[in-house]
């Protein structure tokens, strides 16, 4: 193999950030505890850097560089932006929860950084080698991230338990892989694809080795039957670590779907459709079913991502390129909402008291109605109430099953989705029909509110034009 | 209210008016100025060819007039019954946008379009009905009604979608025009009956029709506004629009005439058990849906007309009744009917208001002259089923009557007994509306045809065969008078019985036991419950439980993949070379894996699960991967030695085997059987051999070594031992401070002694 120095442009964001990651990791060592802000200042410049490169080298044609490991796309350019995005977010809301709980520490920062290179080399991985290597990072960074408060017990359960349950799943994944290049004689998406395209395969090899893929695949999304860390994880971390996980790695999940099952198995996909379908059934039923039994907002999240997890994988599985579109659409805007639901949250959350029950949420329309609006809209979109973004994900979604004859499955999904109301409603019957338990005033910087405001607002302008997001996402699969 | 609290005629408020006053005026400045149907489209998501397409036609246009005329009267009434409460600003803010849900969704032409205004229909009447919101009642119904018209709405959604792939458009008036191409597809009973199920929802049909009544603890003017003359009647419009496209579908008409009469019917029957003004009223209003409903399903052109009639004459009727059971309620503090009697003396407009709309309700089979002659005409071949159908039309008009003579005679004319206190009549805001709109039903309905060209040109829309020649002609006085004297006697005798039947109607409890609404109640509790089972016996956080299931669902997804794979177990075994070696190396993990199972004390522990690794170590070197091997045993060693390091800290050992585990036994012999079987399996297949091949070949000329696995470790991949000698230093620096102990346990107890 030969070195082109030309190759390192479709990565240059994740040198970037890599470089700053580092350096911000050495310029925290010789800060002083009251200058910490620094970090944070300098982290978030590393991410709009990141987000702004990834756009400026993006565009123009599909680049496949380093023996095709890695790949850059109308995909990796909007998905990395996105990813970033999400992040300078969690970043933000994060701050002052972190502030007042005495876990204002360089770590975090440096850990999440790490956490979305892992989900950048994910989105541009062209083989199983390197999307391992992205999966890998972004989960050891998040096992940190969870037990970072070493103080909590509960975080360090959740931590263990996300471990042992993840590591199961890596070793299930790289099974997979093992035994898809047993079979195809290549690791490498394009090379598997014309393996398959070629009738050069065994197949039952084949077979099993997607059933361990996608089992993987299935673990690291949190679909039901491999959720149960989801749950306690979500509640054990310090929000402003759930507040990462629900987000912007799902984006990640479904850049790492696309790739292997569309780029990759795409030839075998009656093979794991049936899977998929499984998967995406037993997710929105379970996750929509148990949400209403939680009387904890973490833990209600936590089933809610389960069950968006299922119409994620309705788009998946449709297997076609409206249905790729609409998984991206949905994972985009999914992790936007969840960033803002977690970000009311630790709007509600002060020194020594967490917001995380959902009788937190009583009379906020008392307390604060531009935020219990902004909360509204969240838990609109998240329902998949019209005219916010969430409908029409889910519509996208719907109508890409729709397309492959999956009518039955889409039916079962708007059932569901009925049930899932409920839960949402529930909220937003809380802040404007319920009085208030308390009436402390909330306490946020300007930064927070503010993007906070437009992270709600968000919901309303994509939803009434979803037209660019979607035509982006569009081309984005072509 | 309480009796006598008076607070004004809120006429400061009356600003709101304004708003849909001014789309009235609109709207009839633009009917009279261009002729219908106006249509336009903007593009919106042009890469699923979704677009904002308007078409307003004749329906559209009549559904309009009612939304902004009724919504004039409705605003006026708002300002005086909620004069002087607090959040009365939520009203005036959610009621205009309701509106325009309302007027949107009539003159929506894209289906998705459609589906937003109807679930935004549904979403601002959960904020209206919630109005009273410390009332428990208040909230349940508000979200119940959300619940099952937004549920329905989301059935209609797929129905809608599926129509739109059936037709490769997504316009009704596309889907409507491409109709008849698609009446063999497979998928259109499910279309239908989605849609439908949008539609009866909405329209309150059996049985989904128990969040009418419910809903009435919203204030009054929602309930003459939403669940009178619009929002209930959108099912109705959708059902209207439809009809031209599947009105020869025997599947349209069982369904439609089926509902609307067993909704007609069911609920006369419990309009008798209701003692609350506004809840007999809302039970009428469910009759009269399930009549519209039936009408729309009956394949004749004059039902059409009967049914746009008499949508517009219910609105016109209902509205009036609900503001005065609204009055009664202001003045007296309640709307039970046993309770209040005689209040003509005091309240003498709004007397006057519920006799003009109870006569015009009364009245109401003249607006079925339409329809009367072509039952007829049909009756000739299929009496006996078209015979049932009348009767059942009788007998829910002759209640209909019976709950006109309760709002207008009872309450107003019956004997004065002891009044509950100073009653006086309601401000001029809560009177001029109803009396206007009574003194318009009266009109409309002895002169029908005042009304002619707004109906004509709503009922063109839905039967396009219709001339309004036709109109006049099918309008037959004498079968009208002789059904018009059927029913008021028996609307009469009703009436008359109203107290004897209620009573008999109230003792059987079964209704309350068994009806939809506690099959209603019964899902949403069953949910709650199953939800509360799963947490507790699945989500329970031990980590061992979560493996369990884990390990269990991994057995069953690989046993079901490889159930459906098309190759059989082929046992294609040979024998290694060293085999002794083999047999030691499995021997020895055999032994580290069942230690565990008994040891109980930590560290021992520890060193059977070292074992485990060496062993895999050991295979490893003598299956030809010594480098491998090495690794293998380096990280070993240190894992051990450091958690050896480690462990003493965490105190007293918790961990207690819990007697012996037959489930974790057959699972832990189902995963080993399922990982031989699956090897043994994937041992008969050719695997490939081109790295080997290559390594094997490139040895000698390339890296001048004889032996492939030195070649390989030291020269071929020479990073990859780099990286990982890297790795084992990096991890042993990394675990250097946990190796000292003495200085870790001093620096805990400093920072517990001086905590931060």
């Amino acid at each position: 193999m030969t070195f082109d120095p030309m190759h390192l442009i479709p990565v240059a964001p994740e040198l970037f950030l890599l470089t700053a990651a580092c350096a911000i990791l050495v310029i925290d060592l010789f800060l002083k505890d009251e200058q910490r802000e620094a970090t944070y200042i300098l982290a978030q410049i590393a991410l709009i850097g990141t987000a702004s490169l990834a756009l400026l080298v993006g565009g123009g044609e599909r680049q496949v560089v380093f023996s095709g490991s890695v790949i850059r796309d109308g995909m990796t350019d909007l998905l990395k932006a996105s990813i970033c995005v999400i992040a300078f977010g969690a970043f933000l809301y994060a701050k002052e929860y972190l502030k007042d709980r005495n876990l204002f520490k360089g770590e975090f920062y440096t850990l999440g950084m790490f956490a979305v290179i892992g989900m950048l080399i994910m989105v541009s991985a062209g083989d199983f080698l390197t999307v391992y290597l992205g999966l890998e990072l972004l989960s050891l960074s998040l096992y940190a991230l969870v037990a970072f408060d070493r103080e909590s017990g509960r975080g360090s359960e959740a931590a263990m338990k996300y471990f042992v349950l993840g590591a199961i799943a890596s070793g299930m994944l790289l099974y997979g892989i093992s035994m898809i290049y047993g079979a195809t004689g290549s690791i490498s998406f394009a090379g598997i694809a014309e393996a398959i395209a070629n009738d050069a395969v065994n197949n039952t090899i084949m077979v099993f080795g997607t059933v361990f893929v996608v089992i993987g695949l299935a673990f690291k999304f949190g679909a039901v039957p491999f959720h149960m860390w989801a749950p306690d994880v979500y509640d054990g971390a310090p929000t402003a670590v759930t507040m990462i996980i629900a987000s912007a790695p799902k984006i990640a999940a479904v850049a790492m779907a696309i790739r292997i099952l569309g780029e990759g198995l795409g030839g075998i996909n009656a093979d794991w459709q049936g899977m998929l379908v499984i998967l995406a059934v037993l997710s929105m039923a379970l996750g929509n079913v148990v949400a209403i039994a939680q009387s904890n907002i973490k833990r209600m999240l936590a089933y809610s991502t389960i069950s968006h997890v299922g119409f994620i994988f309705l788009g998946l599985l449709a297997g076609s390129q409206s249905g790729y579109a609409s998984a991206m659409f949905y994972a985009i805007t999914y992790a936007l909402t969840a960033l803002g639901a977690f970000g009311i949250i630790i709007l509600l959350s002060r020194k020594g008291f967490e917001a995380d029950r959902l009788d937190d949420f009583r009379g906020l329309n008392q307390r604060s109605p531009w935020f219990a609006a902004m909360m509204l809209l969240l838990m609109f979109s998240m329902a998949g109430v019209p005219p916010t973004v969430g409908f029409f994900a889910k519509l996208f979604v719907l109508e890409a099953a729709i397309r492959v004859d999956l009518t039955w499955l889409a039916i079962v999904a708007v059932f569901f989705s009925v049930i899932g109301a409920f839960y949402y409603l529930r909220i937003v019957k809380l802040m404007y029909f319920d009085k208030p338990a308390d009436s402390a005033p909330l306490q946020a910087g300007m930064d927070t509110q503010i993007a906070l405001s437009v992270n709600g607002l968000a919901m309303l302008a994509l939803g009434i034009y979803p037209a660019g997001l979607m035509a982006w996402c569009v081309a984005a699969v072509a | 209210m309480h009796a006598g609290e008076q607070h004004g005629s809120g006429a400061n408020d009356l600003w709101v008016v304004l708003i849909p006053l001014s789309a009235f005026a609109l709207l009839a400045w633009g009917l009279t100025a261009y002729s219908l149907p106006w249509t336009f489209a903007l593009p919106w998501a042009p890469s699923l060819g979704i677009e904002l397409a308007f078409h307003i036609d004749g329906l559209s246009a009549q559904m309009l007039a009612l939304i902004t005329g009724i919504g004039v009267l409705v605003f006026t009434y708002a300002c005086g019954y909620l004069a002087g409460k607090p959040r009365r600003g939520r009203v005036y803010f959610v009621l205009p946008l309701f509106m325009l849900a309302m007027m949107g969704a009539v003159s929506a032409d894209d289906v998705i379009l459609l589906f937003l205004f109807w679930e935004m229909t549904s979403i601002t009447s959960f904020l209206l009905v919630g109005f009273n919101h410390e009332d428990p009642h208040a909230r349940a119904s508000a979200r119940q009604a959300l619940l099952i018209t937004m549920g329905g709405g989301l059935a209609m959604l797929g129905g809608l979608l599926l129509l739109a792939q059936m037709a490769g458009v997504y316009t009704l008036s596309g889907i409507i025009a491409a109709a008849p191409g698609f009446m063999d597809d497979p998928r259109l009973h499910l279309a239908i009956t989605l849609v439908l199920l949008g539609a009866f929802t909405k329209s309150a049909q059996f049985p989904f029709h128990f969040w009418l009544p419910n809903a009435m603890s919203a204030p009054t003017p929602v309930s003459a506004y939403l669940h009178s003359a619009t929002m209930v009647k959108l099912g109705i419009y959708l059902m209207l629009r439809l009809d031209p496209a599947f009105n020869d579908l025997l599947f349209w008409e069982v369904l439609l005439v089926g509902t609307g009469a067993i909704t007609a019917l069911w609920a006369s029957v419990l309009a008798l058990r209701e003692r609350d003004l506004k809840r007999i009223l809302a039970r009428s209003t469910v009759a009269a849906l399930g009549t519209l409903t039936l009408l729309v399903g009956l394949p004749s052109p004059g039902a059409g007309l009967a049914a746009v009639a008499f949508l517009f004459a219910h609105a016109v009727y209902k509205a009036p009744l609900f503001m005065v059971a609204g009055n009664i309620d202001h003045a007296t503090g309640t709307r039970i009917i046993d309770k209040v009697t005689g209040l003509r003396r005091y309240m003498p407009w709004s007397a006057a208001a519920a006799l003009l709309a109870g006569l015009s309700m009364a009245g109401l089979p003249l607006a079925f002259g339409f329809v009367s002659k072509d039952l007829m005409s049909i009756a000739k071949s299929e009496a006996d089923l078209l015979a049932l159908l009348s009767w059942t039309l009788v007998l829910v008009n002759a209640t209909a009557v019976a709950v006109a003579a309760v709002a207008a005679v009872r309450v107003f004319w019956g004997r004065v007994e002891t009044p509950i206190g100073p009653v006086r009549e309601v401000p001029w805001t809560m009177l001029a509306p109803p009396l206007f709109i009574a003194l318009l039903g009266i009109e409309f309905e002895i002169v029908p045809h005042l009304a002619d060209p707004l109906l004509i040109a709503a009922a063109g829309v839905v039967s396009p065969d219709l001339r309004s020649v036709e109109i006049s002609a099918s309008y037959d006085l004498s079968t009208l008078f002789s059904a018009l004297g059927l029913t008021a006697g028996i609307g009469i005798l009703l009436y008359i019985a109203w107290d004897r039947l209620h009573d008999r109607l109230h003792r059987i409890h079964w209704l309350d036991r068994y009806g939809p609404e506690a099959t209603y109640d019964f899902l949403l509790h069953g949910l709650a419950r199953l939800a509360a089972w799963h947490t507790r016996a699945l989500q329970h956080g031990r980590l061992s439980g979560y493996l369990r299931l884990t390990l269990a669902a991994l057995i069953a997804i690989t046993v079901f993949a490889a159930w459906q794979g098309e190759g059989r177990l082929t046992v294609d075994g040979y024998w290694p070379d060293h085999a002794w070696a083999w047999l030691v190396a499995c021997s020895v993990m055999l032994a580290g894996a069942l230690s565990t199972l008994f040891l109980q004390d930590r560290l021992a522990l520890l060193m059977a699960s070292g074992l485990v690794g060496y062993g895999a170590a050991l295979l490893f070197l003598f299956a030809g991967a010594p480098d491998l091997a090495f690794t293998q045993f380096m990280v070993e060693t240190i894992l051990v030695v450091v958690a050896a390091a480690v462990l003493p800290r965490f105190g007293a050992d918790p961990y207690r085997a819990e007697g012996t585990r037959w489930g974790d036994l057959a699972l832990a012999v189902a995963a080993g059987l399922g990982v031989i079987a699956l090897l043994l399996h994937l041992q008969g297949f050719p695997v490939d051999s081109t790295l080997p091949e290559w390594f094997a070949g490139q040895a000698l000329p390339a890296a001048q070594g004889h032996n492939v696995v030195n070649v390989i470790i030291v020269d071929f991949r020479a990073l990859d031992t780099l990286g990982e000698i890297a790795v084992v230093a990096f991890s042993l620096l990394a675990a250097l401070p946990l190796l000292r102990r003495d200085k870790g346990a001093r620096d805990h107890a400093e920072r517990a002694g001086n905590p931060p």
